[in-house]
């Protein structure tokens, strides 16, 4: 067993045997205990998500980089479309000479 | 004066020929942005179908009111006239399935975050179409993400099939309930306790089943969206429209063909998106760099 799984297994075995406690007290119990269950669920599924993401995170820089090639992309667009205007009104001037 | 204008038009006629025999075509630039949309669509919808399984992991059916209104009221009778104390049992009770706040929080957050992630390697290429001729560095430029937010999905598919993920709030329930069920001294009301238990746990299996496979699918789903939009990004200078239009069919055929079936159905498709990115990384030193440097941290 992986040590990722070790630790799913821990979190998971902690947050349940709270969750277990909680569901069989009174409401009186349940009110005491519920902050720390909700921390509990908490903590196992930032670890879950975690494991899902396996390590591929998309970092600032990245979410700059993908928004500066936006914006060249834009711009390049803006370029192309007033250069076409001008092939268009050359082609339009050069019909009349 | 004409002689002038004549020489302006046929430059401009032959840069843009040539530029658009450089490969930049509008053509292309359209099935750049269609394959960059179609990965956000796979995507929102693996990450949604991931979120709710994680949500279900979670999640407690609430118990009946008739149920829970029998045991307060017990409960209060047996208290001591302390305002305290019963308070605390009106808050127990009122508090009651809020003990996953914070966890819905961390999961809306988390894949909210990576669904913009998508959103925005879309919208990059939006307006690619209109800028065909000078955006061939740029289209360049964005492989590397295309290629980090393809291999997330393969890994969040083959997580999910190393680790699925259990019910872990209603298989409490269900344990909890067999207490109850097994305290009932009538032995005809116990046997029928146990056995509605025994079914609800035969249910909850195989709603966990459908609820991994689903997920599971969905990610290959994306991931093969991803990939396309990858292979068009990477190839956009040098493919000819007629090869985009084919890639793009194969992978709508691709994904056609993800539409589930039983567990070795899965593991083969885990197993060809597994492979193809083994033999990416293999051969592709791009691949390679974003799997050495992102992946697996």
């Amino acid at each position: 067993m992986d040590n990722d799984t070790k630790m799913l297994n821990e979190i998971t075995a902690k947050v349940n045997t709270l969750d277990i406690q909680y569901k069989m007290s009174s409401f009186e119990d349940q009110a005491v205990l519920g902050p720390a269950l909700d921390e509990l669920w908490d903590d196992y599924v930032k670890f879950r998500i975690k494991l899902l993401k396996a390590g591929v995170i998309t970092t600032d820089a990245d979410l700059e980089e993908m928004e500066k090639i936006r914006t060249q992309i834009d711009a390049a667009a803006d370029r192309q479309a007033m250069i076409m205007a001008i092939a268009r009104t050359i082609a339009f001037i050069a019909t009349k000479v | 004066m004409k002689l002038i204008f004549h020489k302006i038009l046929c430059v401009t006629a032959f840069l843009s020929i040539s530029l658009s025999q450089t490969g930049c075509t509008k053509e292309k630039a359209e099935a750049v942005k269609a394959a960059a949309q179609n990965f956000q669509v796979e995507a929102d919808k693996a990450l949604q179908r991931t979120s709710l399984l994680v949500k279900a992991s979670i999640t407690t059916t609430p118990q009946a009111k008739e149920a829970e209104l029998r045991t307060l009221v017990i409960e209060i009778e047996q208290k001591e006239r302390n305002p305290q104390k019963l308070r605390l049992t009106l808050d127990g009770v009122m508090d009651r399935y809020k003990t996953t706040r914070s966890a819905g929080r961390t999961i809306d957050g988390e894949f909210g975050k990576m669904m913009n992630e998508y959103a925005i390697f879309a919208d990059m290429f939006e307006n690619l179409p209109r800028g065909h001729l000078f955006s061939k560095h740029s289209v360049a430029a964005a492989e590397r993400h295309g290629v980090r937010l393809t291999l997330r999905f393969v890994k969040m598919a083959e997580d999910i099939d190393i680790r699925p993920v259990k019910f872990e709030a209603q298989r409490n329930q269900l344990a909890v309930d067999l207490v109850g069920a097994k305290a009932l001294t009538d032995v005809t009301q116990r046997t029928q306790a146990i056995q509605i238990v025994a079914q609800k746990a035969l249910d909850l299996r195989a709603a966990e089943r459908t609820a991994n496979e689903e997920a599971i699918l969905q990610c290959l789903k994306a991931a093969e969206a991803g990939k396309t939009a990858t292979e068009l990004i990477s190839n956009y200078s040098r493919m000819s429209v007629a090869d985009m239009v084919n890639a793009v069919s194969e992978s709508l055929g691709a994904l056609n063909q993800i539409t589930g079936g039983d567990n070795v159905q899965i593991k083969t498709l885990l197993g060809k998106y597994n492979s193809f990115v083994d033999s990416k990384i293999k051969t592709d030193p791009l691949w390679k760099s974003v799997w050495d440097t992102e992946v697996n941290l």
